[in-house]
């Protein structure tokens, strides 16, 4: 046999001396060209992309640390207002002017009503406490009443001795219904799955499916577990309505049981498989795999919801949208369509980039700073995750599982 | 003019210019190689352009070990197994030499003034699975043990199908002389 190794040199030798240079032409270099270009603009959104979650993560932030100082800022000058006001105050008609005296003593409740400009309520209790409340907070004023006689009448003169002011939701809840205000919502979502996917031929590779592949692998894939886990951020432009997006790692699964034994294979022509011939029994292949395959993604979604109130701590969030799936890493083995051998994902050629649309519903615990909630979500591929250039099949994965989701509220004008 | 190592570095950094220029200076060379790997023409001008498009978005991993045209056609036969599957074929020989009779096999060397083409032809006319191993190991320099690895198949398989190639291409070559 030795003695034909010769042909390699003539091979090298021809390899060598064969010019293409005809049929290579500029165009060649221009779909290259446009392909990089377009490859730098994909990663340019992804990236930006990104950009734009983590820098609106950020700014809310920054907006709910200024909220923060804004608001005692306003209640400190709140607070100094209804002092101003209270203590130029001689109220010469308790019954027709500011203080609306319920009955003749001062022991009884004496009421004003919005006296200054920032909608609030002042009550003057028997306790010689001055309350003023407005939608969030109770401002109680410790007061001395000293009642002087004038004419006949009872002239009121409140100095004050101690303020406090106290966080009083609850009030500010029963007195005037919280007007709506936008906000950001921030949090982490965790989502186990249940994983599979929907499988359709290839029309035009159709004819490389071999006769036994339905029976020995496409039946023997079935459901298996995955996970999500991802930042979210959803931004609520209504009282019913907000979007939502975040970035995710997610994946999705496959589990597989192949008993099988290859016995024959498929002769193809013109792109089709005509016949099957026998192997040599020697060459009889078994294929015994059990396993789970994973497909890892970086999902960037967009959602639009809409939300429904139950009660005053439970509401129904219901969120539709679409989301960009970048294919990351593959693990596991697969049988091929063609000859049934079974092959390492990372020698196939799958989409990197995949589109899916997910739905998803569940309940919310609404509380003033934060929520946490628990939605049944499902999620499906829109386009094949196989190359249809390559394989004869095509796959849409798609997963059903919870959303763990708990997030934190950033109110816009606060 | 400029130097390889330089042309490599600017490629590195997205310079359009040299990437431009190492299409140009090394598309015939690797025109060759698609065209020994695919089946035609169209096919491997879509090879050449999937190559040049994994070639000049992962150069930054090529550390120089090798000559830069050795490790551009690793990556060209890694794509072009991959996307037509060739090769992988994991059968043995004597399956698929069933289909040809002794005389199709010759033992006896054929001399080395035979024309390129004739002999490129000829190659292009084995079956895929001496033609690719054929490809890897007498043009490609590969050894039995990276052809074992990329095709699936053990090094023996590996081996007994470069003997049966070489056979069968000397025998094709003899008829054409």
């Amino acid at each position: 046999m030795n003695k034909l190794k010769q042909i390699d040199n003539v091979l090298k030798k021809a390899a060598a001396e064969v010019y293409f240079n005809n049929t290579i032409q500029s165009s060649d270099w221009d779909t290259i060209e446009h392909r990089l270009k377009k490859r730098k603009r994909r990663l340019i959104v992804l990236w930006s992309s990104v950009a734009i979650i983590f820098s609106a993560f950020i700014i809310s932030h920054i907006v709910s640390i200024n909220s923060s100082v804004e608001g005692l800022e306003k209640k400190e000058k709140a607070y100094d207002n209804i002092k101003d006001q209270s203590q130029a105050q001689e109220i010469d008609k308790p019954s027709k002017t500011n203080l609306n005296n319920k009955s003749t003593g001062l022991e009884k409740n004496y009421k004003i009503r919005t006296v200054n400009n920032n909608d609030q309520e002042i009550v003057a209790t028997k306790e010689n406490n001055l309350v003023i409340t407005n939608n969030y907070n109770e401002l109680i004023v410790n007061t001395k009443l000293k009642p002087i006689n004038k004419i006949n009448q009872t002239q009121t003169v409140i100095n004050f001795e101690k303020i406090s002011l106290k966080q009083n939701s609850k009030i500010a809840e029963s007195n005037n219904p919280k007007p709506f205000v936008k906000s950001w919502e921030y949090g982490i979502v965790f989502t186990p799955s249940l994983s599979n996917k929907i499988t359709q031929k290839n029309n035009s590779l159709s004819g490389l499916i071999n006769r036994n592949y339905d029976r020995y692998i496409g039946n023997q894939e079935k459901s298996s577990f995955a996970n999500n886990f991802g930042f979210n951020l959803s931004y609520h432009i209504s009282p019913k309505i907000f979007i939502s997006g975040g970035l995710y790692l997610t994946q999705r699964a496959e589990y597989l049981n192949y008993k099988y034994t290859i016995t024959d294979f498929p002769i193809i022509t013109n792109g089709e498989i005509t016949d099957y011939a026998p192997l040599n029994p020697l060459a009889y292949k078994k294929v015994n795999h059990v396993g789970s395959n994973l497909y890892h993604f970086i999902e960037i979604p967009l959602n639009i919801g809409i939300k429904q109130p139950i009660s005053s701590n439970f509401e129904i969030r219901t969120q539709f949208g679409l989301s960009f799936l970048s294919l990351t890493k593959l693990n596991g083995r697969k049988g091929n369509f063609l000859n049934l051998q079974l092959e390492d994902l990372s020698d196939l050629k799958f989409n990197k980039h995949n589109i899916a649309t997910t739905i998803k519903s569940g309940l919310y615990f609404n509380k003033p700073r934060f929520n946490v909630g628990l939605e049944p979500s499902y999620s499906i591929n829109i386009n094949s995750l196989n190359n249809a250039k390559t394989s004869a099949l095509k796959t849409r994965p798609y997963s059903y599982g919870i959303n763990f989701i708990t997030n934190i509220k950033i109110f816009k004008n606060e | 003019m400029i130097s390889e190592e330089e042309l490599i570095r600017r490629c590195k950094e997205h310079d359009r210019s040299a990437q431009k220029m190492l299409f140009e200076k090394y598309a015939n060379k690797m025109m060759a190689v698609c065209m020994r790997y695919c089946k035609n023409q169209e096919d491997a001008k879509d090879l050449l352009q999937d190559g040049y498009y994994k070639v000049l978005t992962s150069i930054k991993s090529f550390k120089g070990n090798s000559k830069i045209d050795t490790w551009m056609t690793r990556i060209f036969i890694n794509i072009a197994l991959n996307r037509n599957r060739i090769g992988r074929n994991k059968y043995n020989h004597y399956e698929f030499d069933t289909k040809f009779e002794k005389a199709d096999f010759d033992e006896e060397p054929i001399g080395e003034n035979i024309e390129a083409k004739i002999v490129i032809k000829a190659l292009n006319e084995l079956p895929e699975i001496y033609k690719i191993v054929l490809n890897m190991y007498a043009i490609d320099g590969l050894s039995h043990k990276e052809i074992g690895e990329r095709l699936g198949i053990s090094e023996g398989s590996s081996k007994s199908r470069l003997s049966r190639g070489r056979s069968l291409l000397n025998a094709k070559l003899k008829r054409k002389k």
